[in-house]
This record gives structure tokens, sequence and C-alpha cells, in this order.
């Protein structure tokens, strides 16, 4: 890329940077919640597994 | 081809959907595909933005301004598309009562509903310096933003109800009932005479955009359809994950994952 042409891109009018930055801001939500929901679905089944190894333990006691 | 080439098909694909169609499978299947997924959508990406930003030429009537066009119009197909795909998938979890089949319906909802933000939003900036206004009660941008509610509709509905099969069931309704809104999407600009310009791209004609534009367009299309592909591995994953956790092969998944 040379740098008039990459001079040419601080140009372009502020709808067109509003408009790519919603759409990637759109797209960096859409990776990141499903990232955080399945650290939660992880940390869920550690808990539940955890809860059900006390439960077996209790029981044997 | 013949009846019983025909009919051998149809079991061969039956067969594929019962093999993949169990959870456990579709599980192991979507967490080999993500990565592949992932890297081609991060190229088609790249390339698609440098080319739509940079290579391709100014416009002789729009100027700079119709490269919103980049990213305005993948949004907006994928915004049918995806709608399009959970219908189907509802149907086939409402018909059939394939529970994959109601993940991926819930797992597509929110990429759809994202999709159609982005195309309204991108579609307003692009409105105001080509039309002079950010929004117009136009056919096209009242379908859409119909189209926008109705995924609303469909995720509230989802989270209202707590038993997952009867959350599925309500919602299928609606997204199967829905579906008859992206007709009208699309020929909204044929059917009544509107601001919105008709589609420069279909299937039966040539195309009214110049190479140039076009291939950056096809380029980032295809990225936002990779971008759908990908996302919903990952989010159909971990809901296959919490929805089967009282079974043996997720039990063992997380004991050896601890």
């Amino acid at each position: 890329m040379s740098l008039p042409g990459f001079l040419q891109m601080g140009r372009f009018s502020v709808f067109i940077w509003a408009a790519y930055g919603f759409a990637g801001l759109m797209v960096f939500l859409n990776i990141v919640q499903p990232l955080i929901q399945n650290r939660r679905v992880w940390e869920r089944l550690r808990r539940n597994r955890d809860d059900d190894e006390e439960e077996m333990h209790e029981e044997a006691e | 081809m013949g009846k019983f080439s025909r009919l051998a098909c149809v079991t061969r694909l039956i067969k594929l959907i019962h093999k993949y169609g169990a959870p456990k499978r579709f599980y192991e299947l979507a967490g080999t595909l993500t990565p592949w997924f992932a890297s081609l959508t991060t190229l088609l990406f790249v390339s698609g933005l440098y080319l739509g930003l940079y290579w391709a030429p100014p416009d002789y009537q729009q100027g700079n301004a119709y490269r919103i066009m980049f990213v305005h119009v993948p949004n907006a197909w994928m915004s049918m598309m995806a709608y399009v795909a959970m219908a189907l998938f509802a149907a086939t979890g409402y018909i059939w009562n394939v529970r994959l089949a109601d993940i991926l319906a819930k797992a597509t909802a929110p990429l759809g509903a994202s999709f159609t933000l982005t195309a309204l939003v991108t579609g307003s900036l692009w409105g105001k310096p080509m039309w002079g206004t950010y929004w117009v009660w136009d056919a096209r941008l009242t379908s859409e933003l119909v189209l926008f509610f109705l995924y609303v509709g469909y995720m509230a509905l989802q989270a209202s109800i707590d038993d997952p099969r009867r959350a599925a069931h309500a919602s299928a309704i609606l997204a199967i009932v829905g579906v008859v809104n992206v007709p009208i999407i699309h020929y909204s600009v044929y059917w009544w005479h509107t601001l919105h310009q008709p589609a420069s791209l279909t299937l039966t004609s040539q195309p009214k955009i110049y190479i140039t534009m076009l291939i950056p367009l096809i380029i980032m299309s295809l990225g936002f359809m990779f971008f759908y592909l990908t996302m919903l591995c990952v989010r159909t994953r971990s809901e296959i994950l919490w929805r089967e956790r009282r079974t043996d092969w997720v039990r063992k998944l997380v004991e050896s994952r601890s």
C-alpha cells in the first residue's frame, strides 16, 4: 500500500468511518459475547461436577 | 438420474443428517471446522477491506461514500439468509423433534439480529450523504426494521420460557410465520416505488456494478458468510454442552479438562 493511497483513505468522510466502525464493533461483540458465554458454561459445568462429587462423598460418609 | 439413484441420494442424505444430527457428533465436527472457518473469515475480511477501501476506485457519482456498500450489502444479505436458515432449523426442530436444529435456530437469532442492525445503521449512514436523511419510512427500510423486531421477538420468547423444548416450539412458530417478511424485503423495491434503489446484483442478469467494485463486494459477502458459520459453530458448541450436561460424554469431557 503506497503512502499517497493510504493518506487518501484519511480523506474519507466521517460517514464511511462511522459505518465501518459500527460494523467492526458488531463483529467484535459477536466474537466476544459467545466466548464469555462459553467460559461461563465451562465454569458452571465444573462447579456442577464439584457439587456432584461433594454429594457423593457425603452419601458415602 | 434414475429413480433408484435419486432414492439412494435421499437415503444417504438422511443417514448423514442422523449421523451429524447427534449433538455429540456435531460438537466434535463444529470443533474441527471452527478454526478453518475462522481463518477463512480473517483472510476474506482482510483482503475484502484492502480491496474495498483502497483498491476499488471512487464512484463517478457517489465519490467514496459508496464504499459503505462493502459492509452494508453483505450484512443486508446475511440478515435475510440467517432468518431463512433460522426458520428452516426451527421448522426441522418443530416437525421432527431434532434437538440440534433447535439449538442451531437459537444460535442463529443473535447473529441474524446483529447483521440486521448493522445493515440498518450502515444503510442510514449511507443515506445521509446520498439522500440527505438518515431514515425514511420506505418499504425496504421498514420491512428490514420489521425483520430486526422479529429477531428480537424470537430471542425474547426463547428467554421467557425456562423449558428449552417448550421455548423452541413456541419460538419456532414465530420464526416460521415471520419468514413471510423475507420475500417482502427482497421484492419491496419492485412492488413499491421506493427511495431505496433496486438490486444491482441478481442471479438472472448481468451485474450493474463495475468489476473492480464487484470483487470486493463478493469477497466481503463471503467473509460475512464464513463469519456467520464460525460464530454459529462457537455458539452451538456451548449450547450443546449446557443442554447435554447430564450425559456421560459431557461429564467425561469436563473431567478430562479439569
